[in-house]
């Protein structure tokens, strides 16, 4: 009887088991900023280029990722003030190559208050809700998104270069810095071996 | 197994047990891809995404602590008991609601939970701009745990418990290192009450379980038991009160992004359980299903004397 019980006892906790499971395979959406930040400290003008290699960029979460990433995408394009100071416009312009080639023209931005840059900032919806002040380039945001979103795995290119350049309409304090970002995503497939 | 032939019995039973429980819970739990996944949320997105874990996790660690709601008042008693549990995983704990980028004119999406199904890709007409949050990773209709606990007692009828299990990283650090630990006591009531028709008992109970690096549940609990026994049957029931939390501690991966220490509080506050135990002299054995915000159910096979 002992051990009718036990196996009993053992058969309802292998079913138990069974009503759970690690998904084979799953993806991991993979949040990879790339950001070319600058710093406009006690100044009014910023210029600032930063290179990514998307492989590393991967890389940094686990060097096993980018081989297993099976598609890509963009889900924004912003710029923003960390900080903004209270009073004062910026107007800039933000550039992206690929693979070392010439910069080509993404967007334009013109007086735009401060306080709008602040949080999230503008996006690429702001085209539409604010036109007048934020020019995206069709050709060039096509391009953009046409190379980095891709559903068969990493992109056909290496690196991609986002440079960011303007002037404020007021000397900004000490700490003042203005962010442009591709919100790029990779998805990584984990298991299926 | 053939190795095993020559040991006794229920010990073979235990050991099998204590080997089924092991490889069950580095399956069950946690792991670094887990982390990873966590990684690409921040404290505002990530909540939703692990809440149900904390939720489910935390119901399971304050179960199956005891087979019957008597405690004997002296005499010495050893007993290894492994305590199996699992808690439903309702279809609402599957999906949350997530903001999605500013450019998107729609403005939040069903996403998965941890427990939920594959993600899906949204798109937004107007800009072309895609977005897709993790898969769930856990495919589970009851979210299970598993510990071997220790109890001692009886001294002033009082008995201690302890429970311990860790579980080394495997599958190339797919699955991180797991300690779970917790101990308690319990107090017969009934033995101030010469007259008492049922055995009564008051205990309280401290867990702790670290998953990796970034994930750390601790959580207590408080509660009354009654019982009766028939013959080798015990019926016993109980009211407690939890508190359990998930602390997630981490930097998300997208540079720049703030550092993430988030205390998610477990949704079980009070629980009723109803059980029943053999006590088949070495062996000893019990079920119960506990309600509150979480069901979930525990059993125990337990060897001693």
């Amino acid at each position: 009887m002992k051990s009718t019980v036990v196996h009993l006892l053992m058969m309802t906790l292998v079913l138990v088991w069974g009503a759970c499971s690690i998904v084979d395979p799953f993806v991991i959406a993979l949040d990879l900023p790339l950001d070319a930040c600058a710093s406009i400290n006690d100044g009014s003008n910023w210029n600032e280029t930063s290179t990514y290699d998307i492989r590393d960029e991967i890389s940094r979460i686990s060097t096993d990722y980018p081989d297993k990433i099976h598609a890509t995408r963009v889900n924004d394009i912003t710029v923003y003030m960390p900080n903004p100071p209270a009073t004062g416009t910026g107007t800039g312009t933000v550039r992206f190559a690929f693979d070392g080639g010439g910069l080509t023209t993404l967007l334009t931005f013109t007086n735009l208050p401060f306080d709008s840059l602040r949080g999230n900032g503008i996006s690429l919806r702001s085209r539409i809700t604010n036109p007048d002040q934020v020019v995206f380039n069709p050709a060039a945001l096509a391009n953009l998104l046409n190379v980095l979103q891709d559903s068969t795995g990493l992109p056909h290119v290496n690196t991609i270069t986002l440079s960011s350049s303007g002037f404020t309409s007021v000397n900004v304090p000490q700490g003042t810095g203005i962010c442009a970002r591709i919100h790029f995503q990779a998805d990584a497939e984990i298991g299926g071996e | 197994m053939r190795n095993l032939h020559h040991i006794s019995g229920p010990i073979r039973t235990a050991v099998l047990l204590g080997a089924f429980v092991l490889l069950c819970v580095q399956g069950a739990t946690a792991q670094s891809d887990l982390e990873n996944v966590l990684k690409q949320y921040t404290e505002t997105t990530v909540k939703g995404y692990i809440q149900p874990m904390a939720d489910l996790f935390g119901a399971n660690m304050h179960s199956g602590l005891y087979p019957s709601a008597s405690v004997p008042q002296t005499g010495l008693s050893i007993r290894l008991t492994i305590v199996g549990m699992g808690a439903m995983v309702g279809d609402d704990q599957k999906n949350y609601s997530l903001a999605l980028p500013p450019s998107f004119a729609q403005r939040t999406m069903q996403a998965p939970t941890v427990f939920g199904p594959k993600a899906t890709v949204v798109r937004d007409p107007d800009t072309g701009l895609e977005f897709k949050p993790s898969d769930g990773i856990i495919d589970a209709t009851l979210f299970p745990l598993a510990v071997p606990q220790l109890t001692v007692g009886h001294i002033f009828g009082t008995e201690a418990t302890v429970r311990f299990i860790t579980t080394p990283s495997i599958g190339s650090g797919k699955f991180p290192k797991t300690t779970l630990w917790g101990l308690g006591a319990r107090h017969s009531v009934s033995q101030y009450i010469p007259e008492s028709p049922v055995d009564i008992a008051v205990g309280f109970f401290y867990s702790s379980f670290t998953v990796g690096d970034i994930i750390d549940f601790s959580g207590v609990t408080i509660g009354a038991q009654a019982g009766k026994s028939f013959g080798p049957l015990d019926l016993f029931g109980g009211f407690s009160w939890e508190k359990s939390t998930m602390n997630l501690s981490f930097t998300p991966s997208a540079a720049g992004s703030p550092s993430v220490n988030l205390d998610l509080d477990g949704e079980n506050t009070v629980r009723f359980t109803a059980g029943a135990g053999l006590n088949l002299s070495v062996i000893r054995l019990y079920a119960d299903a506990n309600f509150g915000a979480v069901t979930n159910f525990s059993a125990g096979l337990g060897f001693g004397f």
